[in-house]
């Protein structure tokens, strides 16, 4: 069974029509721009409802529906879109269909533009139900009637030049457009459009729609008359024809070229398209390639060389060339060889004045004509200049310009005639001599040479080198002279100065070279000058010398240093120097240093020319030098090539004298001596000086502590005779000894007894006077001798002939010296001893509780240790084994710096029964404070949490101890399960009080904790002494605001309340074991 | 005798169904190992918050631990998730308040079973600070 989708396929069979209700307007005949109107209309007959009913038309090619006029019974069926479901396969549902019920559909179709005359349009509508197959209308069969119509404003004929301008020879394109403006095809389209006058045919260029024709045509298309260039030609279609032309040539200057049209079709009469035209132009032409102007050579052209100008015109054109003429112009670099123009290679006739302007009269199309002339570059030029040539091509009608550009090349050229370095003066030349040489420059070339340096190689013996040019005095950089721009054909000469170097080598060779660098020419040598030097070594005795390194007198055996300096003055290295000594008997040379010695004669073997030799000579004088006898020492210097010279002769003032200021004088026994006893003196004197003592006189003042001992003197063991009874020492005249050389040593011995009658400790002092040659005198002196007494009863001394009575005892000893200070010991400073503070109250014993066993005796009660309280509440906590574990790790693991420690301490033992406080109040408030510390616990592990106000209490907090206050009262609290218990009381009236001041207090603030520490079990010192600090520490921060007891909490240290809370933990552990 | 003989005969049979049930009677099957699945590593996140809202990502830590209070007060399903899912937050002070939370609600089980999913000195200490809580 066929659905309501499957009909109205393409290619399907139309449905038989079961419904006669389909009406259409109009009935038969239909034109493109038309709109139909199809109305279909059903009613259910039978005797049950159609479910599902669902209604199609079929779209005709050709039809277009009109959007919103698919309607049901008056209402639009269009979705939004604008699509009829009318039209859709599955059809329009319409919902149910009561028996007897009518159903109306209407639906308009536009007919298309373009429908194709005769063509037939079937229209048919289907309706179908759950119930019911598809059932047909009747098929209203309509034929479209149409025609075209070529002769409208597309269809034309249009002739284009290919160029930009029509012209003779040129192509020119025809076109050919017919279009079909009706609204069915036209066929067997012909097209009637001759080749135009004055043109050819290009062959097998007709296209027809850009496909060739030619080929479908029984000739060419320029024999074809009137060729069917669209077999069928569709409405609103266009077809073109298009062929090329070649416009003839020559052809007369404005010359009109038609191309006319005629179309007809089978359906179409013949008609006559409005012809389309150019207009061809025709003239002379010199723009092609093949008139050019040259010039020969194009580039690099020297100057005074001839230049061929050629000018070949070519007229191209469709025209003779009327009056054609070239005028050359040229740049002033160039000049015109007179009688060298040729025209077509015939000379022209001379003109007088040099316009170069030359007549060619006409020039037929495709006919040339070439003009050559030559030109001179002129001298000097710039290198690098450019110079146009131009030239311009003038005919009746038009011209042309042309221009070529002439590079010159210029260079400069420096002949090896004119340039060039010479010597002036003799060749030869001594040191320190001035010299002088010419250089020549000059620029023979065509043009200038630039950024001109000239630079000397100086020789080394030549300083203070010049540079003149005439009288002015050029700078000399870095052996360079800038000479700047030489010109073409200019020239400088310059005269370099200097002077020899001194010294400098006998026979050397001086050369002075010159090179010129310029910019166009690099390096170019201008040869040298050269010179010859006559140099001689020279010493003089102003300048060579023999002096003493220290002018003094020198005495005999002494070393003298002499030093030598030899001064070559020559302008040339002294060689094989030897200096000649000629040294007095009194001395010799003992060492030198400088020059090898050779006997008297030094070798020094060269001194370069300026130099100077130092030699240092030690000369000995002889001891057997005369006292004032002069030392001479005279030198001659030698060398090659010059004559000996005599250097001044040294003297060596010398000078020789005794000296006895050296000697000793010793006494037997040395220091002490017993009155009365012998003392031995023996003197030893040496003449320790370079010179013999003519005369020497020894004296010695008397002394009257000693007595001489007559015969006791001697000199060197010889026996010396007395003078009187005293020593010759003693005498005016003296102990003399006569012609005492050098070195010569003499020992004088006597002796004395010392008087016994000379004082305990008296000093014996004796000096010996030396006065030697009349005008010196040395002084010897013995070490002091004391005299020391002793008791004596012998009446004789030795060597005294005679007794004598009365004698002196020997004084005592020294005593002993006595300190003279203390000494002072200096301790190290005290080392400060650091304790560590313990907290007064933390130092208390904890104290057991009561029974020892951990179960805390009730009977006494923390309040207790403040004094009696009149209405007590009763606390009491318990512990099992493991809360009290757990209890004490709490503690000892809560701890953080601040008041904060202690709120958890609060949390620790916090009572399990109060008295008069019902379980279920107690329970909420413990369960309140444990889950508001344990948060604080949590956060505290935040780094750097600092505590907020919502942290520390909330409305339910305080309403639960407030709840707990209200209730206490003096009864016993409930038991509570655990084998370590802490009981104590708190005062009624105190904690309700507090309770009263809960009321008004702010949150988080110190009050709340105030009343809980309270509520702590102070059983045990050390608890009851950990809670009152706790209390007191609370009250104390009762006045203060939030934030100060957060700060309290977090940053104010406890340490008492801390160490007492470590000693309740300790004792709470002690007790737990 | 023969009483004997029928006695002897039926302890036979009765011996020899013995034997046939336990040669057919089914057997249990050997308890196969069962491997313990591997423990994933534990990683820290505080994507949890978005499960509290989207307004709720990036708090601080101990914004987060407010969080955690305040779902605690809560008591539903959703949050218990959430408290759950905080065990894994990086800050051990978060984690800690949210296995403080679990515990009060009475879901210790559930801190218990993360430390067991993830065992390692931080759930050890997060268990320890519960019972010193306790």
């Amino acid at each position: 069974m066929r659905t309501l989708a499957d009909v109205f396929t393409p290619g399907a069979p139309s449905l038989s029509e079961g419904l006669r209700t389909l009406a259409v307007s109009p009935e038969r005949e239909l034109e493109p721009g038309m709109t139909v109107r199809a109305s279909f209309t059903f009613r259910n007959q039978g005797g049950a409802p159609a479910t599902g009913v669902r209604v199609r038309f079929n779209l005709p090619e050709g039809l277009v529906y009109l959007v919103g006029s698919g309607t049901l019974d008056g209402g639009v069926l269009d979705d939004e879109q604008g699509n009829s479901p009318l039209l859709a396969r599955a059809g329009a549902d319409i919902g149910d269909v009561q028996p007897g019920e009518e159903r109306r559909i209407d639906l308009a179709y536009s007919v298309a533009g373009a429908i194709e005359n005769g063509s037939t349009v079937e229209l048919q509508a289907a309706v179908t139900a759950f119930e019911l197959p598809p059932v047909g209308s009747n098929i209203v069969r309509l034929v479209a009637r149409s025609r075209p119509a070529l002769e409208n404003a597309l269809t034309g004929i249009s002739l284009e030049s290919r160029s930009h301008e029509p012209r003779a020879g040129g192509e020119a394109t025809v076109t050919v457009r017919v279009h079909n403006a009706g609204e069915s095809s036209a066929r067997d389209v012909v097209a009637v459009a001759p080749v135009p006058e004055h043109t050819t045919y290009v062959p097998n260029s007709a296209r027809v729609n850009g496909r060739e024709l030619e080929r479908d045509l029984p000739a060419p298309f320029d024999r074809v008359h009137a060729p069917v260039i669209a077999q069928t030609l569709p409405a609103s279609a266009t077809v073109t024809l298009q062929y090329r032309v070649r416009i003839d040539e020559p052809l007369a200057d404005n010359t009109v070229v038609a191309a006319r049209l005629h179309v007809a079709s089978q359906e179409t009469p013949a008609f006559t398209v409005e012809p389309a035209a150019i207009t061809v132009r025709a003239r002379a032409e010199f723009a092609d390639e093949r008139t050019a102007f040259s010039i020969e050579p194009a580039s690099d052209a020297a100057p005074g060389s001839r230049v061929q100008i050629r000018l070949t015109a070519y007229n191209a054109g469709t025209a003779a060339a009327q009056d054609a003429a070239i005028t050359v112009t040229l740049a002033d670099g160039l000049h015109p060889v007179r009688g060298a123009a040729r025209l077509d290679g015939q000379p022209l006739r001379e003109k007088k004045n040099a316009a170069l302007s030359f007549d060619l009269g006409t020039v037929p199309a495709r006919e040339t004509v070439e003009l050559a002339l030559e030109a001179v570059v002129a001298t000097p030029i710039a290198d690098g200049s450019e110079l146009p040539v131009r030239a311009v091509l003038r005919w009746n009608g038009g011209e042309r310009e042309f221009e070529r550009t002439l590079t010159v090349r210029s260079r400069p050229y420096l002949h090896r005639r004119r340039n060039g370095i010479d010597r002036t003066g003799p060749v030869t030349v001594r040191p320190a001599d001035e010299i002088e040489a010419a250089i020549a420059i000059g620029n023979d070339g065509s043009a200038a040479a630039h950024d001109c340096v000239l630079q000397l190689q100086i020789d080394p013996a030549l300083d203070d080198v010049r540079v003149f040019d005439k009288n002015t005095r050029l700078d000399l950089t870095h052996e360079g002279v800038e000479l700047g721009t030489l010109d073409a054909y200019a020239s400088r000469k310059l005269t370099v100065r200097a002077r020899v170097r001194s010294p400098y080598a006998d026979r050397s060779e001086i050369a002075l070279g010159a090179v010129l660098h310029a910019q166009e020419l690099g390096e170019v040598p201008l040869g040298s000058a050269s010179w010859r030097v006559e140099s001689h070594p020279a010493f003089s005795s102003a300048t060579s010398s023999l002096t003493l390194v220290q002018d003094e007198v020198f005495r005999p055996n002494q070393l003298v240093d002499v030093h030598v300096r030899l001064r070559n003055e020559g302008t040339d290295n002294a060689q094989n120097v030897r200096l000649r000594l000629y040294v007095s008997p009194e001395a010799r040379i003992e060492s030198v240093d400088g020059a090898t010695r050779d006997r008297s004669t030094l070798t020094l073997g060269e001194i370069l020319a300026g130099a100077t030799a130092e030699i240092r000579l030690g000369v000995r004088l002889l001891r057997s030098l005369a006292r004032t006898h002069p030392v001479a020492i005279e030198g001659v210097v030698t060398a090659d090539a010059m004559l000996p010279v005599q250097l001044a002769p040294l003297t060596i003032v010398t000078t020789a004298e005794p000296n006895f200021a050296i000697g000793t004088l010793r006494t037997v026994p040395e220091e002490i001596a017993d009155a009365g006893e012998e003392i031995e003196f023996v003197l030893h004197v040496r003449n320790s000086g370079d010179g013999p003592a003519r005369r020497a006189k020894l004296t010695l003042e008397p002394d009257p502590l000693l007595i001489y001992l007559p015969n006791s003197t001697s000199v060197n063991d010889v026996p010396v005779r007395d003078a009187g009874a005293q020593s010759p020492l003693i005498n005016e005249r003296g102990l003399l000894m006569s012609d005492v050389d050098p070195g010569v040593e003499a020992t004088v011995r006597w002796r004395e007894v010392i008087n016994n009658n000379a004082p305990a400790n008296s000093a014996i002092v004796r000096r010996v006077k030396i006065a030697y040659d009349g005008d010196r005198t040395d002084e010897i002196a013995a070490p002091e001798v004391t005299v020391r007494c002793a008791p004596a009863f012998a009446n004789t001394i030795s060597g005294l002939p005679f007794g004598l009575d009365g004698m002196v005892g020997p004084s005592l000893g020294h005593t002993q010296r006595a300190l003279t200070g203390s000494e002072f010991v200096e301790l190290p400073p005290a080392t400060p001893v650091s304790r560590p503070m313990v907290p007064e109250r933390a130092m208390l014993s904890p104290a057991a509780t009561g029974n020892g066993h951990g179960h805390a005796n009730g009977t006494h009660h923390s309040e207790d240790d403040g004094g009696h309280v009149a209405h007590a509440v009763q606390l009491l906590a318990a512990f099992d084994r493991d809360r009290l574990d757990r209890t004490m790790r709490f503690v000892g693991e809560a701890r953080f710096p601040g008041l904060v420690t202690h709120l958890f301490a609060l949390r620790a033992f916090f009572p399990d029964a109060i008295g008069g406080v019902g379980e279920t109040t107690l329970r909420e408030l413990r369960e309140t404070i444990r889950e508001t510390l344990d948060r604080i616990y949590i956060k505290l592990r935040v780094a750097n949490y600092v505590l907020a106000q919502r942290d520390l209490e909330t409305a339910a907090a305080r309403s639960a101890l407030e709840a707990v206050l209200a209730s206490l009262d003096e009864d016993a609290p409930a038991g509570a399960a655990g084998s370590i218990q802490l009981r104590g009381t708190a005062d009624l009236d105190e904690l309700r009080e507090l309770g009263e001041d809960l009321s008004g207090a702010a949150l988080a603030t110190a009050l709340p904790w105030a009343a809980l520490a309270r509520l702590i079990p102070g059983d045990g010192e050390a608890m009851q002494h950990y809670r009152g600090l706790l209390i007191e520490a609370l009250d104390d921060l009762e006045e203060a605001d939030e934030t100060a007891f957060i700060d309290a909490l977090q940053r104010r240290p406890y340490p008492v309340l801390d160490a007492a809370l470590d000693v309740v933990r300790a004792q709470m552990t002690a007790v737990r074991a | 005798m023969t009483g004997i003989v029928i006695a002897l005969a039926v302890i036979l049979l009765a011996g020899i169904a013995l034997g046939i049930f336990a040669w057919l009677a089914p057997r249990h099957a050997a308890p196969e190992a069962v491997e313990a699945a591997p423990v994933p590593p534990w990683q820290s996140t505080t994507e949890w918050t978005k499960a509290a809202g989207e307004e709720f990502a990036g708090l601080s830590e101990s914004a987060r631990c407010d969080l955690i209070f305040a779902v605690n007060d809560l008591r539903d399903e959703r949050s218990g998730r959430l408290l759950v899912h905080a065990l894994d937050d990086p800050s051990d002070a978060v984690a800690l308040a949210a296995a403080h939370a679990l515990s009060a609600r009475g879901e210790r089980a559930s801190v218990e079973a993360y430390a067991q999913q993830h065992p390692g000195e931080r759930a050890q200490r997060i268990l320890d600070t519960l019972t010193l809580l306790s």
